[in-house]
């Protein structure tokens, strides 16, 4: 290589360097006026400038797109509430199977809490139900369940489960996984799964005392957020309906608003009768 | 990186973390905690999935070493909520504590030195980046097709010291000051590594995907 190659490669270097794609504002110094100008007649350079971009690019579009799993946002969530509540969290890595323990036990001795205090105190003192389904969301650790794609077979087996007629929704955009039991106040409710984009959508349906809801009236929709994940929820008289997910709360309400409108029409279609707590005969 | 009490500054795992600039993490007062009970565990929640995937990536993609390094560094980050006021902000600052937490469990883990002994001075990066071998055709540029799954491998592939550059600049799209923030090293540094992170990606990829556009060259 000569003296005038050398000085060249340098040359691009060095306008490499200083001028490095991401680099942010430069001031109009002589070296970046120098740069610039060598850019400007380099194709080496400039086909340089457009490899980085294109090799940005082409990683972040790559990228792999994990989830937090659900079990390890419940840890993380756990783990918060007892920062919150001033307890010492238990240390990570030495302990995950007593992690989990404990948070299974905790969901549990909610669940005897609410379903104690609803015993001694009345449906006034119960632990909010919309935390509970939240809750059953992230620990839902292979309980009693069904693996089936098919809406049918999920509501037969569903009604065989629990005491009200379960309707299982065909989401759009969603891919129905099954369901599972979930225990709420010492009563049995249904909890479909679905998945939508990758992401773990469960719809609930569990018995509820709350009366002031009215069939008659149109549905009203509650969104908040418990223990990391969206929740939409409605009520009818004696159920409480909720879609949780990490899914914006605007596309739950979407699904929550589908469910409602299937929801209906299949009441019409039995006469009225699909969300009375009675048994077909 | 020298941050003086006056500028304020923070201190998260033991490590003075810049408080004020592109982070816009801030220090208050225990008055000006947010001020909605549940506000953490909202951001916590809107940001978990990145969380989890910058945390499983400065793991080498082991899940188990990730769940502890994001536990801690998500507990750190709840005892130091109140210094947080710009929500806007609340991203890098969520991300600077998980990397600084990272760096101390490397740093306690192997003891290695703060900059890469491979690290380039300024005269060595300009000979790399003049000797990059560049696409060939524009054809070649639109032919960047990677699969997820390869280049998963590829990341987790690079050392630990690149992985978070690359990752954090091509992926989670911070600005080069900010990782340079967050990682505690020269602006410089991170283009250098950058730039060393693409040129090895680009390598490993080539004998992954022999038939692969601008991944096929070294």
């Amino acid at each position: 290589m000569g003296t005038g190659m050398r000085s060249e490669s340098m040359m691009c270097g060095r306008a490499r360097r200083v001028l490095w794609p991401g680099g942010g504002p430069r001031p109009a110094s002589p070296e970046v006026i120098d740069a610039q100008e060598h850019l400007a007649s380099c194709a080496a350079c400039q086909q340089f400038v457009r490899d980085m971009r294109a090799l940005g690019d082409a990683i972040r579009e790559a990228a792999p797109r994990e989830q937090a799993p659900a079990e390890v946002r419940g840890r993380l969530f756990a783990a918060v509430a007892r920062a919150r509540a001033g307890l010492q969290p238990s240390p990570r890595g030495r302990g995950r199977a007593s992690w989990l323990a404990a948070a299974v036990l905790l969901v549990a001795l909610a669940g005897a809490l609410t379903a104690d205090r609803l015993r001694r105190d009345g449906p006034d003192a119960r632990i909010d139900p919309i935390s509970a389904i939240a809750e059953d969301h992230a620990t839902a650790l292979g309980e009693t369940r069904i693996a089936s794609a098919d809406p049918a077979e999920v509501t037969r087996w569903l009604e065989r489960q629990v005491h009200f007629a379960m309707h299982v929704p065909v989401l759009p955009g969603a891919r129905l996984l099954g369901a599972r039991l979930c225990v709420t106040d010492d009563r049995r409710g249904a909890a479909v799964e679905y998945e939508v984009n990758g992401v773990a959508v469960s719809y609930f349906v569990v018995p509820d005392g709350a009366r002031d809801a009215h069939s008659a009236k149109p549905p009203r929709f509650d969104r908040t957020t418990r223990v990391g994940y969206h929740v939409v929820s409605w009520r009818e008289p004696g159920l409480l309906h909720a879609m949780v997910g990490n899914l914006p709360a605007s596309r739950l309400a979407t699904l929550a608003e589908a469910c409602v409108e299937q929801a209906r029409r299949a009441v019409a279609w039995m006469g009225g009768r699909a969300y009375e707590h009675e048994q077909e005969g | 990186m020298k941050e003086t009490a006056a500028r304020g500054v923070s201190l998260i795992g033991g490590e003075r973390v810049p408080a004020l600039g592109a982070h816009g993490v801030r220090l208050f007062g225990r008055a000006s905690r947010p001020s909605e009970p549940k506000a953490f565990e909202e951001l916590l929640s809107e940001h978990l999935d990145a969380l989890y995937r910058t945390a499983l990536r400065f793991c080498g993609g082991r899940k188990a070493d990730a769940e502890d390094l994001l536990h801690d560094a998500v507990l750190r980050a709840f005892e130091r909520f109140d210094e947080l006021r710009d929500p806007a902000a609340a991203r890098a600052w969520m991300f600077t504590i998980l990397t600084r937490t990272n760096l101390n469990r490397l740093r306690t883990r192997r003891r290695r030195a703060e900059t890469l002994a491979s690290d380039f001075d300024e005269h060595e990066f300009e000979e790399a980046l003049a000797l990059w071998q560049g696409t060939e055709t524009p054809e070649e540029q639109t032919d960047l097709v990677l699969q997820r799954e390869q280049l998963a491998a590829a990341l987790d592939a690079l050392d630990e010291q690149l992985r978070p550059v690359v990752w954090l600049s091509d992926v989670e799209g911070f600005r080069q000051h900010e990782v340079a923030e967050m990682l505690g090293i020269p602006q410089g540094t991170v283009a250098s590594r950058l730039f060393r992170a693409r040129r090895i990606l680009r390598e490993l990829l080539r004998q992954k995907l022999p038939e692969a556009g601008a991944w096929g060259r070294a």
